[in-house]
């Protein structure tokens, strides 16, 4: 452990495998899954209407009562199918954990149930609209979906909800039973999202580009041959991370996701596309974090099996 | 690594009580206030009871429904400010971890969108915002000190357990070493609605592990403990005493039915409370007080009851506090860390409220008068939708200064 400066950070005893990193953004209907050292392209151009994108994704995702739930659940299960493909787990291994980070995505479904309750009649609201109305569904649903029986949890927020999925996970992994986890980040814009950007003041224009899913999935598990390690992990308070760093790591430049300019909300989907980038073009040991200036700063170190 | 620590500060707010010991006396009495909410959430149906914070526990009134849970997460959160910084006096090194738990955060928000929608008013700014990013979680973290991460946990009604467990490994993998967990829950209309539409909601309010049970009472409510390294916990010892009988977190556990949305089974419970025991290096027959979900629906309380027989065969003593705080969501399961810590500390373990005829008599639950329990490691079970299980087991442990 390192504690220097403001923060903390750790070099995990037992690193953690990063075995597949994917992702899924419209227009593309098939996730984007790559080992880690090879980047993932997002599809350039104008999005236009997602619609009939959501709505094949829907009926192929297996998801139990789709339409009652969120769609980032649907985009977040079918990466998370994908995800799982790459690597076998051992003798069809279900302790599986998901750690989703997820902001925004129910918000759509609590609209509607309370719509629907408001304006026409309380008991004419969808029954599982509710339970999928809390964050926890994204997580629970894409157990359901795909017979994980480890945690299912969900981080609350955007970037940094995303960090902490990933130590959530990495701890757990770290310390119990379980052999994988995936790590997913997704987010959705419907028109609920789009009202609340505007009357936010915020940009709506390119609020399609934040839709879709992106993670990885992790393994404890030594016979999951990972190349790459999820090796450090880190938070902080203010000031420069590096001082907290082990010393063999001060001298990697941390790739920022956001930095002092506050954090731009329905970002879920990002950091695992970022990760995905520094792996790709990093030597040996990569850093990715985010930052902000109220909130302090997250790092994860990643290093390559020599 | 030594087990965290949970510190004897702890905080709460509930439809009981305005602070944590009036909250526990009125768990020990059986004393409950549940009331019709009406007052607090527009445009409901016709109404049932909830256990709902009393207008005269908030500072300057009830906040608005858009801000209710930030408001009571930032009093709980000020309320241990002075803890904070007496810890922070003693080991100046120390660093602060935050982790909110709730079912499902701040829904008065989509409240206030979709009625100003209705009636043709604008909705400000800052109500929208809080549909886009977490402020929760970052409202707290700004009022304190040294604080190097700060997150808020959805596991729906295990979430509380979920946080501390998470909150746990912070600690003793060196990220922090103080973490302050606060679960909590506002009422909003969509829990009230939601419980009542699938049958989940109790008419005169919810009566655990009775025969004639009918459902649960959806609550609010916050609940605050503080975790820390035994290092920090030796240090604050070393003025005081010369060695300190500490609450530890001995095991904590989590799993997932991936089943159904909202029936539990008890094949899920008794893994996640095995695996918890089995972590805390307790065997069931060792564990001196369990404090169950029991949330008064007729399948949570019977999965419960079948995945007690499993685990131990002849219980030990449990209870249910639902009775008296009603269901909180995303506090409850902290509301029971604080109960079952104070049961380590008393030996009393409360009844469960308004158990005059049990439905499950193998599953020993307290009713009437608080029972004295024997000294020995308590358990704490907290179901959420979705299928998600969770167990935690605090204990005793004796340690010197060193």
């Amino acid at each position: 452990m390192s504690g220097s400066g403001s923060g903390r950070v750790i070099t995990l005893t037992r690193p953690i495998g990063i075995v597949a990193i994917g992702a899924l953004f419209p227009p593309d209907t098939e996730p984007a899954v790559v080992r880690p050292g090879a980047p993932i392209e997002r599809a350039s151009g104008p999005l236009g209407d997602v619609s009939e994108w959501r709505e094949g994704l829907r009926k192929r995702s297996q998801v139990p009562r789709a339409r009652s739930g969120a769609f980032a659940t649907v985009s977040a299960a079918v990466l998370g199918r994908s995800l799982l493909g790459v690597a076998r787990t051992p003798d069809g291994c279900t302790a599986i954990g998901v750690a989703m980070a997820s902001m925004s995505s129910t918000i759509g479904v609590a609209h509607r149930y309370e719509s629907t309750g408001r304006h026409e009649s309380w008991s004419v609201v969808d029954p599982f609209g509710f339970s999928n109305s809390l964050p926890s569904a994204i997580a629970a649903q894409m157990a359901l979906t795909l017979g994980l029986r480890a945690f299912a949890v969900t981080f609350v927020g955007d970037l940094f909800a995303f960090f902490g999925a990933l130590t959530f996970s990495a701890l757990n992994l770290a310390r119990a039973g379980q052999r994988c986890a995936l790590v997913i980040g997704a987010d959705e814009v419907t028109h609920v999202q789009r009202a609340a950007l505007a009357g936010a003041g915020l940009d709506v224009a390119s609020a399609a580009e934040r839709e879709g899913a992106s993670g990885l999935l992790l393994s404890s598990d030594s016979a999951a041959q990972a190349e790459w390690k999820l090796t450090v992990l880190g938070c902080g308070a203010a000031d420069d991370p590096a001082t907290c760093l082990p010393p063999d790591w001060r001298d990697v430049p941390v790739d920022w996701i956001a930095s002092n300019g506050g954090l731009p909300p329905l970002r879920s989907a990002t950091p695992a596309i970022v990760l995905a980038r520094a792996l790709a073009q990093g030597p040996a040991r990569i850093l990715v974090g985010v930052r902000d200036p109220l909130l302090g700063w997250w790092v994860c170190g990643c290093s390559r099996d020599e | 690594m030594k087990p965290a620590v949970l510190l004897p500060a702890v905080r709460a707010i509930t439809g009981a009580g305005a602070n944590w010991p009036e909250s526990w006396q009125a768990v020990l009495a059986g004393r409950r206030r549940f009331t019709l909410p009406d007052s607090i959430l527009p445009w409901l149906p016709p109404s049932l009871p909830v256990a709902a914070i009393a207008d005269e526990t908030w500072p300057g009134g009830p906040p608005p429904l858009t801000q209710r849970l930030s408001v009571l997460a930032t009093m709980l959160a000020e309320s241990l400010a002075g803890e904070l910084r007496h810890i922070l006096a003693q080991c100046p090194d120390a660093r602060v971890s935050i982790v909110i738990s709730t079912s499902h955060g701040e829904s008065g928000a989509i409240t206030e969108a979709v009625d100003a929608e209705w009636d043709g008013r604008a909705v400000a700014p800052d109500v929208w915002l809080s549909l886009l990013t977490e402020r929760c979680a970052a409202a707290v973290a700004v009022r304190l000190d040294r604080v190097v991460a700060a997150s808020c946990v959805s596991a729906a009604c295990a979430s509380g357990l979920v946080a501390l467990g998470y909150a746990r490994d912070l600690v003793e993998a060196g990220l922090c070493d103080v973490c302050l967990v606060i679960g909590a829950d506002a009422l909003s209309r969509v829990a009230f609605v939601g419980f009542r539409q699938v049958g989940a909601t109790s008419k005169a309010g919810c009566r655990p592990f009775h025969q004639d049970r009918d459902g649960t009472t959806v609550a609010e409510g916050g609940a605050a403990l503080l975790l820390v390294t035994a290092a920090v916990a030796s240090r604050l010892d070393a003025g005081v005493s010369a060695g300190s009988e500490h609450v530890r977190v001995l095991g904590s556990a989590t799993n997932c039915d991936a089943r159904h949305v909202v029936e539990p089974t008890s094949a899920g419970i008794t893994d996640a409370v095995r695996a918890a025991l089995d972590e805390a290096r307790v065997r069931p027959e060792e564990v001196s007080a369990v404090y169950w979900h029991g949330t008064g629906t007729r399948q949570n309380d019977e999965a419960e009851a079948a995945a007690a027989g499993d685990i131990f065969g002849v219980c030990p003593p449990g209870t249910s506090t639902k009775g008296v705080f009603g269901h909180a969501m995303g506090a409850s399961a902290v509301l029971n860390l604080l109960a079952a810590r104070e049961t380590l500390r008393c030996g009393l373990l409360p009844p469960t409220a308004m158990l005059d005829a049990p439905a499950f008599p193998h599953l020993n639950i307290v009713a009437g008068q608080p029972a004295l329990v024997p000294r020995g490691p308590v358990l704490v079970v907290a179901l959420g939708f979705g299928g998600i299980n969770s167990a935690v087991v605090l204990g005793h442990c004796l340690d010197t200064a060193s």
